[in-house]
């Protein structure tokens, strides 16, 4: 594979499914089952057990002074963020430790909408986007939370469109810093669209 | 979204992948299991009677013989109070044993919150073994669970539960 190409498309063999994956022995809703007024009245072993299989994509980041920079991650319509992991190979230095935000934009629409604040990369290591303490603003607001829960739940989505997921390293600094971004997600779960 | 839905474990890998072992050409497995989530959505609701009835049993069960791995809860709304997070074997909100996984989970930030060792280190006596499906009072102790929650006190706080694992695992053998 050559460098820099798109890590997703063909390291080896690969079994590929358009929609989410699910496993469990019992998938069907017991459709006489009212959770919040009949508690108790269905065994455990007779409600679904199907779980999604938790997916992930990668792609390796550049500190750059160009904002909002596209990389190769595209997550499908209604899926849920579980995880970002940034794993920093070389130390980001960006102006006010402004190191790199995590953004959403919808397929075909210019516009981007944070996921999170700057994160600041200054040492080399592996690093939680989503612990907070490490941003620059340190706020996670709902609004950024709704776009974990649903990153489909941003204007300018239509129904059934994947999100681009893009990446904005702050100006200044040597813009030597790299890494590997990695995005744990649900997908389709559509919990607010 | 179409779905590909199995009832067993879902595993990765070749039987026959080639491997150095102390010096020795071999041949065996490299496969690997997937990882599953089941979510819900939570609200603050105060439970006197433990961890039942709860919102979120209804929809999580988790297969028998599973291994937990990872439980978050995404909060969109900051939580007062603490959580207790456990699982029920018998039927939602009839009672039962019900044992702990999480206890007194602080929730007062909005954003991801995962589970970790300050979160777990006050479990009651072999709680701990819940994580590993493996009840230290419920026989049998491999059959499915129903997570449940509840807070100490009402609010109104929101967010997405979410308790990955691996199906199936079975890891009584080792543990």
């Amino acid at each position: 594979m050559a460098a820099n190409s798109n890590p997703h498309d063909n390291t080896y063999n690969s079994t590929t499914f358009s929609g989410p994956v699910k496993a469990g022995s019992r998938r069907q809703p017991v459709p006489t089952y009212d959770r919040d007024t009949v508690p108790g009245t269905v065994a455990v072993t007779a409600l679904p057990n199907a779980g999604y299989a938790i997916c992930s994509q990668s792609a390796a980041i550049e500190q750059t002074s160009s904002s909002e920079s596209v990389n190769n991650i595209v997550l499908p319509s209604g899926s849920m963020i579980i995880s970002i992991q940034i794993i920093v190979t070389t130390a980001f230095d960006a102006t006010d430790d402004k190191d790199l935000g995590v953004c959403s934009s919808p397929e075909g629409d210019g516009s981007v909408r944070f996921l999170g604040g700057y994160a600041k990369l200054g040492v080399v290591g592996v690093y939680d986007y989503g612990d907070n303490s490490n941003w620059t603003t340190t706020t996670f607001t709902d609004y950024y939370a709704n776009r974990w829960k649903d990153v489909s739940y941003i204007t300018g989505v239509v129904a059934g469109d994947s999100v681009d997921i893009r990446t904005d390293a702050g100006p200044g600094g040597s813009q030597t810093g790299r890494a590997i971004l990695t995005i744990s997600y649900i997908p389709g779960l559509h919990l607010l669209t | 979204m179409s779905r590909s839905t199995f009832s067993g474990p879902v595993l990765v890998g070749v039987d026959d992948s080639s491997f150095t072992e102390t010096g020795t050409a071999k041949i065996g497995p490299n496969w690997g299991f997937l990882k599953m989530a089941q979510s819900a959505s939570i609200t603050q609701t105060e439970y006197p009677t433990n961890l039942y009835p709860s919102t979120s049993e209804m929809t999580m069960v988790i297969p028998g013989l599973s291994t937990i791995t990872r439980i978050s809860v995404l909060v969109t709304t900051a939580f007062t109070g603490v959580m207790d997070i456990g699982q029920v074997w018998v039927s939602p909100g009839a009672g039962g044993h019900i044992e702990d996984l999480v206890k007194d989970l602080v929730l007062t930030a909005v954003g991801m919150t995962v589970v970790g060792p300050g979160d777990t280190d006050d479990l009651p006596t072999n709680d701990i073994r819940n994580w590993m499906n493996n009840s230290s009072a419920v026989v049998p102790t491999s059959g499915d669970r129903c997570i449940a929650q509840a807070s100490s006190t009402a609010g109104s706080g929101v967010g997405v539960l979410t308790v990955e694992y691996c199906q199936a695992v079975n890891l009584e053998a080792i543990w």
